[in-house]
């Protein structure tokens, strides 16, 4: 009869962990760059008589695991020359207090020291892993599809877009920030659109529906504890009738 | 449940939202406006296992780990910068700046401002003035038999002078940059001022290299896109719909939690 309750609380403790990711991803709907989080729900089998091996076991739900999603994102024209979107993969790399991290972000702009920055006042790596110098008297900057960024005609640095063999193993940190411990390959032939931002990739539809059917098995699951529930004070009362 | 709360920050980041773009609808005829825009950035993560952890069951690493995240923030609220269009006026002191580069305004006793609004006129005294009647640096006053005043695309001021064979050279009217112009601070009456972001003022004449040039007689439009922003505030309804939702379905799970017989 415990099982019964166990496996329901079981159920209902990852469906609530999922309505939060749920709830964060729709939260940042509107944010550039970002990317859906998802739960991913595995059995676990509790064998609870270890003595007896004919004991069935219980089924048990768990969520050892919640896993970004890292397609892209569509892409909205903003006009701003300082935002830029990699079309395929790879990220920005941004050096941060707490060092490199990497970003699908692309709205970027220039320090008072002209150097080309995140919102956050963060520096954007070029190629080399340095930050990206910008002379703002020397006109309008212009990226070719590559990532070289070009004043006048001259080249003055190329935007570093950094690609890992695993994205599974970046952790999102904040700031639409990833972190990670891996050590990035330079992508040889990146596409970069200027004045384009790359939008959330969580498609609000999904989210909705995910909700609801989230919210309809936590109803079940409490469905069943109370039948489980029933079942015993049934039983009890059954048992003393007959005494 | 960090649902609740998560579905919080993001009916806020939508009303933050909404308040930028009805400011920009509100300015869609302010000379020299520039638009702005509300930029969103996710909140920290709250990591229960870390991606490549060793899984305590199979004793291989785990390949993703455990985040959740709990809700957006405002990041920043930008200033975009782009030229708005110019407007023929016809008017002798209005001027709009075509490329890079601000009015200096000066302010009694008050520091500097800077505007890339140009309709100005000429005070009692002959100076050349901002609507609010604020000095435009570097100042430069017309005698008040002047007639035929002329602003080149230079910024070099000439009138004729009754009486006088030639143009009359009264002054040159100069402009500034500044290395990150959208980290100017907005203080309304189109007036920004220098901050620690937007790095030292650049002075310079119109026209020299980094510098745009004037247009005397046009003044420079708001660069609001009203069909732009109206897209804008219906996405942004949309996505603050969706976050209600959120918490509704959040409370809706608690009630049955909080219904369950025993």
């Amino acid at each position: 009869m415990e099982n019964a309750i166990s496996a329901g609380l079981s159920r209902q403790i990852v469906l609530a962990r999922a309505l939060d990711v749920t709830a964060n991803n729709i939260a940042n709907q509107t944010t550039a760059g970002f990317k859906a989080d998802h739960v991913s729900f595995r059995e676990y089998l509790a064998r609870l008589n270890t003595a007896d091996i004919t004991d069935t076991d219980v089924s048990l739900v768990f969520d050892p695991d919640s896993y970004t999603d890292f397609s892209a994102g569509g892409v909205e024209s903003t006009g701003a020359p300082l935002d830029f979107a990699i079309s395929g993969d790879g990220f920005f790399g941004i050096e941060t207090t707490t060092g490199v991290q990497y970003t699908r972000d692309g709205r970027f702009g220039l320090n008072d020291f002209s150097e080309l920055v995140t919102r956050d006042g963060d520096l954007v790596l070029d190629a080399g892993g340095g930050p990206i110098l910008i002379d703002p008297d020397a006109g309008p900057i212009l990226v070719a599809r590559d990532g070289e960024l070009q004043q006048d005609g001259a080249p003055i640095g190329r935007l570093g877009v950094y690609e890992f063999d695993d994205n599974r193993l970046l952790r999102k940190t904040t700031s639409n920030l990833f972190a990670t411990d891996e050590t990035p390959t330079l992508r040889d032939n990146p596409v970069i659109q200027q004045g384009f931002v790359e939008r959330s990739n969580v498609q609000p539809i999904v989210a909705m529906t995910d909700m609801i059917e989230i919210v309809r098995a936590y109803e079940s699951a409490a469905q069943l504890l109370e039948t489980s529930n029933d079942l015993a004070r049934d039983t009890v009362r059954t048992l003393t009738q007959n005494a | 449940m960090s649902a609740l709360s998560t579905a919080a920050s993001g009916m806020l980041a939508q009303q933050r939202n909404v308040e930028v773009i009805s400011n920009n609808i509100a300015n869609l005829n302010t000379v020299g406006f520039k638009r702005q825009r509300a930029e969103f950035q996710d909140l920290l993560y709250q990591t229960l296992e870390r991606p490549g952890a060793i899984s305590s069951s199979t004793g291989a690493p785990t390949p993703n780990g455990v985040q959740i995240g709990t809700g957006v923030k405002t990041g920043s609220v930008y200033r975009i910068v782009e030229q708005g269009n110019v407007t023929a006026t016809g008017n002798d002191f209005d001027l709009a700046v075509s490329g890079r580069g601000l009015f200096r305004v000066l302010r009694d006793g008050e520091e500097d401002a800077y505007t890339r609004a140009g309709n100005f006129a000429i005070s009692a005294d002959g100076r050349i003035v901002t609507e609010d009647g604020f000095e435009v640096s570097p100042g430069v006053t017309i005698p008040d038999d002047a007639t035929d005043i002329s602003i080149s695309a230079d910024g070099i001021i000439e009138a004729r002078i009754a009486g006088e064979q030639t143009l009359r050279e009264l002054g040159q009217l100069e402009i500034v940059t500044f290395f990150n112009e959208s980290g100017l601070e907005s203080i309304g009456d189109n007036l920004l001022l220098e901050t620690a972001a937007s790095g030292e003022p650049v002075i310079g004449n119109p026209g020299d290299t980094g510098f745009g040039t004037l247009l005397q007689g046009f003044i420079e439009s708001s660069n609001v896109d009203p069909v732009q922003e109206i897209t804008a505030l219906i996405a942004a309804q949309r996505a603050y719909e969706m976050n209600a939702r959120v918490i509704e379905t959040s409370d809706e799970m608690l009630a049955i939690n909080a219904n369950l017989r025993g």
